[in-house]
């Protein structure tokens, strides 16, 4: 009986290794100054607040529109028809940590899509 | 003895047809024969130099204006492709740059239902949905510009969003 107990707390051990192999990240909605904002979707998503969201908007006349709202409510959005940004924005998926920059006349200067596991739950 | 005859006779037949011919040919300048005998070298040599000028001439011609034909065609060809293309083009930014009279009317009037958004100080789903309906008529530059006071309210917050999802 002791020897049973003993491999079902091994191969529990050996679950849990596997389920957390890898190093994660968390990222929310975060405006980290007047002209930039972070967040991975999947995080906004899936936040305590049920308000957070980021993204972009790719149309096809070449506009970009990207926007985010934090769980503090606040909003945060630019616009573009800047070469090179709806590429980026169409690298958007559930695991990007989007970093959007932006100026004071709600033009995006910047925007970085960063697809990697670490991001990924 | 007879045959010394007969040697002779033939010898003297061919001296008398030598002499013959010599007189012929040899005759006094002003004949019409001797003049064309005198002249035909000339001739000769004109009419080849006339041939040749003539046969130049005409190779040259006909490879000139083939060349200068086939040169114009292209260029025409080249010039028309070119005027197309610029029509086009011309024809796409004025297109892009100038909406219809109906959307010039409707740009005007949704900056006018934004600017009224941005006082009141409030932007529903039905204020985007009306916005991006709108949007689709336009370029990427004239619906950035559309919205830029919207952006810059959302950013200043000056005006809430209240709806889900993107505000326009």
């Amino acid at each position: 009986m002791r020897s049973v107990g003993f491999k079902l707390g091994l191969a529990i051990m050996a679950v849990a290794s596997v389920v957390s192999a890898g190093s994660t990240s968390s990222k929310v909605v975060t405006h980290n100054s007047a002209t930039e904002t972070t967040g991975v979707v999947r995080d906004a998503r899936f936040s305590a607040s049920a308000i957070e969201f980021i993204g972009c908007l790719v149309r096809s006349n070449g506009l970009v529109l990207c926007i985010a709202k934090s769980a503090g409510d606040v909003y945060r959005s630019c616009s573009t028809t800047a070469a090179g940004f709806a590429t980026v924005a169409a690298g958007i998926g559930p695991n990007t940590l989007i970093t959007m920059n932006y100026n004071a006349a709600g033009t995006c200067t910047a925007l970085e899509a960063y697809n990697t596991s670490i991001y990924l739950d | 003895m007879s045959g010394r005859v007969i040697r002779g006779l033939a010898l003297g037949s061919f001296l008398l047809a030598t002499g013959v011919a010599v007189g012929w040919w040899g005759r006094a300048p002003g004949s019409p024969r001797s003049e064309t005998a005198s002249l035909r070298p000339l001739a000769i040599e004109d009419a080849r130099r006339r041939a040749e000028a003539v046969n130049h001439v005409s190779v040259q011609a006909v490879d000139t204006s083939g060349i200068q034909e086939a040169v114009r065609k292209a260029v025409s060809e080249e010039l028309a492709r070119a005027r197309d293309e610029a029509v086009l083009e011309d024809e796409a930014e004025l297109t892009a740059a100038e909406p219809d009279a109906d959307t010039l009317l409707q740009v005007h009037s949704a900056h006018q239902y934004i600017e009224t958004a941005i006082r009141s100080g409030r932007w529903e789903a039905k204020d985007a949905e009306h916005i991006r309906t709108l949007g689709h008529e336009l370029s990427g530059e004239q619906y950035q510009e559309l919205i830029r006071p919207l952006v810059i309210a959302i950013n200043a917050g000056t005006i809430r969003p209240n709806l889900e999802g993107l505000p326009f």
